[in-house]
């Protein structure tokens, strides 16, 4: 009898419990947690993308990179950019892109075609004000 | 009671002097939908920001940035048409409340220039 008791009470706590905590937080600030790309304190904002591939009849892959990037501190500030492109077997498969953002612009469009389709290695080096610099390492 | 209504009544009216801007981290072409947008908070007084909330855009989400109290991010899964309201706490303890102007994200944009090709 006991024992059926402290079942009882032991699945009435568990039905309770369920409730209890369930997630409740806000959708908005998962999604929030998910979608922030730094896990240490940015000297910089920066996002690159990959707007299209296409692959041509040669089997040749073409892909299309839309970056925008800023100085944390200072949008207005100049920082200077270089995307570095690899594949697994080579490196600089493409030339750097390279430029310099301003407040007047801070998005730039970039390509770069690969001999054969395959994964595409980017690594993006800004560097700011005194010397700060940080890179970012992307793969499409 | 008329004290805890006066008081309520009182502070709203003690932001009404309040001004703040905001500041876009990207140029307009950048505002492309699975991008997080970063915006500074400027205003006199200000401490931090407290909350961002989504008045319209059903598919974009705001959310302030973990390491700067006065930045704060929009970022929407698709193509929509965004504003967002900005609380953020002053520093006498009071919370004044911004709101952005509304704007497009769009699909895909191109920038003002294009830069670097290719090469095999």
């Amino acid at each position: 009898m006991s024992l059926l008791k402290l079942c009882s009470q032991f699945l009435l706590a568990l039905f309770f419990s369920f409730f209890a905590f369930q997630n409740c937080a806000p959708f908005e600030a998962m999604q929030g947690e998910s979608i922030y790309p730094f896990t240490n304190k940015p000297n910089f904002y920066s996002d690159l993308q990959v707007v299209r591939t296409e692959v041509d009849d040669l089997k040749r892959e073409n892909f299309v990179l839309d970056l925008a990037a800023s100085w944390v501190l200072d949008p207005a500030q100049e920082i200077n950019y270089t995307i570095l492109y690899s594949t697994l077997a080579q490196r600089g498969v493409c030339n750097p892109t390279q430029g310099t953002f301003n407040n007047i612009n801070n998005h730039i469009r970039a390509q770069c075609k690969l001999p054969v389709v395959t994964d595409l290695y980017i690594r993006l080096e800004l560097e700011g004000p005194n010397g700060v610099s940080e890179a970012r390492e992307f793969r499409f | 009671m008329t004290k805890v209504f006066f008081i309520a009544l009182f502070l709203p009216l003690l932001s009404w002097g309040q001004s703040a801007t905001m500041v876009s981290h990207y140029t307009n072409s950048a505002f492309v939908s699975k991008r997080l947008l970063p915006f500074t908070l400027r205003s006199e007084g200000k401490v931090g920001i407290l909350t961002v909330n989504i008045i319209d855009g059903e598919n974009c989400v705001g959310l302030r940035d973990p390491h700067y109290g006065d930045v704060f991010h929009l970022y929407c899964e698709e193509p929509d048409t965004v504003r967002a309201e900005i609380q953020f706490l002053l520093n006498d303890s009071q919370s004044f409340k911004v709101q952005t102007q509304s704007f497009q994200v769009l699909a895909e944009q191109s920038p003002v220039s294009s830069a670097g090709v290719e090469g095999e």
